[in-house]
């Protein structure tokens, strides 16, 4: 699951996605609920919530011999076992699939990509520096403060303009050295993010695909 | 422009929005006499108008009333979108150099236009018609316990000043603080 290609790993967990949303039965549920607990186990991952999946495994053939499916109690079954089952789903593909690997599949164009880098680097540099500029502004009230020797509730136009071109000047004087850093660490904006070791998708990655495929797709037909 | 001309107009536009969200965000939760934020964070917008290319500080500030609208809700990107349009006019005033009278002008024209727009926005939110609204202002949620009449017109007086007559000096200050050409 690993070493598995992002293309043929998201084109199973969508296969999977179907099947989850797909199956009405408890016995169809429990068997996915294993399979992805299985999966998780044979991938050497911690299964999360594991009491919670014990909980399901139990419940589920209890709804099937009671025949209570189609009461409130087993719908409600029914629901947290797909909920179990796309929680496991989507943990086994984060925890086995590395995000700039996904980010790179699902890159754009090369012109949307350069219409949207500079609302991505804003948006990001806002959101990043957003909690620093609040602490420089603390700062500066602060020492607007000491420097007036007493406990200011009211501060003055003056003392504001003190505030803001000391936050304004900080804010400047990092804003170069941020610059300097982003280009020290090779990124030019001309030829946007290259990733190291680009993998195609292989025959065995297909093989593989299919493989887990396989199971979901047995239950599909054979319990549904 | 060179490449790092760009990541550094990039760079001063996000670092001087984060400095106007910041100011925006803590603007509603201090005491009145905050009330002379008011003019700062159109100031802020109006200093990244000047400061960087135009249409990136356009988008600058649109990416401020967005994350203002989702972060702390529509009320303060209403608000955002006030001080952006004010802030763009003084900005583009002091990018053409226009002369202080027309400057002066043109920031307290859309100051009013924009105070009306944000009344007018507040009061369809708020499902007020124009008749009802000198009845209906002081009850605006977002204005709650304080005097909505001093809280603008101190306001506009303050954008006036500072945008107008001693912004320039506000601004020679800071850029030479921070050694920079502002072209």
């Amino acid at each position: 699951m690993h070493r598995l290609h992002v293309v043929a790993k998201l084109l199973v967990f969508a296969f999977y996605a179907v099947v989850v949303f797909s199956i009405q039965t408890p016995p169809a549920l429990l068997c996915l609920s294993l399979l992805f607990a299985g999966a998780t186990l044979l991938s050497k991952l911690p299964l999360r919530g594991a009491a919670i999946v014990a909980g399901m495994i139990v419940l589920l053939p209890l709804v099937t011999v009671t025949s209570t499916g189609q009461t409130i109690g087993g719908r409600l079954v029914l629901a947290a076992a797909r909920v179990v089952c796309l929680t496991m789903m989507v943990g086994l593909f984060s925890m086995t699939t590395r995000l700039n690997a996904t980010l790179q599949f699902l890159r754009p164009s090369r012109p949307i990509a350069s219409m949207l880098e500079p609302v991505v680097y804003l948006v990001n540099t806002i959101l990043a520096v957003f909690p620093s500029i609040q602490y420089d502004l603390r700062r500066a009230m602060d020492a607007e403060a000491i420097r007036r020797g007493k406990k200011v509730r009211f501060y003055s136009v003056g003392s504001w303009m003190t505030i803001l071109v000391v936050v304004l000047v900080r804010a400047m004087n990092r804003a170069e050295r941020f610059t300097d850093t982003v280009l020290d660490r090779g990124y030019v904006p001309s030829r946007g993010l290259r990733p190291v070791g680009e993998r195609s998708l292989e025959w065995q990655d297909a093989l593989l695909a299919l493989l887990s495929i396989a199971p979901g797709l047995a239950i599909w037909i054979g319990l549904t | 422009m060179s490449e790092r001309d760009r990541i550094l107009a990039l760079t001063q536009a996000a670092f001087l929005s984060a400095v106007a969200f910041t100011f925006l965000s803590i603007q509603f939760v201090m005491p009145p006499s905050f009330v002379v934020l008011l003019g700062v964070v159109p100031a802020i917008f109006g200093l990244q108008a000047y400061h960087v290319p135009l249409k990136l500080a356009g988008l600058a500030g649109v990416l401020v009333i967005v994350l203002s609208s989702v972060m702390f809700g529509v009320t303060l990107g209403v608000w955002a979108g006030l001080y952006f349009v004010v802030g763009s006019v003084l900005g583009i005033g002091w990018r053409y150099r226009l002369p202080l009278a027309l400057r002066l002008l043109v920031t307290s024209l859309a100051s009013v236009l924009s105070l009306l727009a944000t009344v007018a926005m507040f009061g369809w939110m708020a499902n007020i018609r124009w008749q009802e609204v000198a009845h209906a202002w002081v009850q605006f949620p977002v204005l709650d316990q304080t005097s909505f009449l001093t809280f603008l017109a101190t306001g506009l007086v303050f954008w006036c000043v500072l945008f107008s007559l001693g912004a320039d000096r506000f601004l020679a200050q800071v850029l030479r603080h921070i050694h920079v050409d502002p072209r």
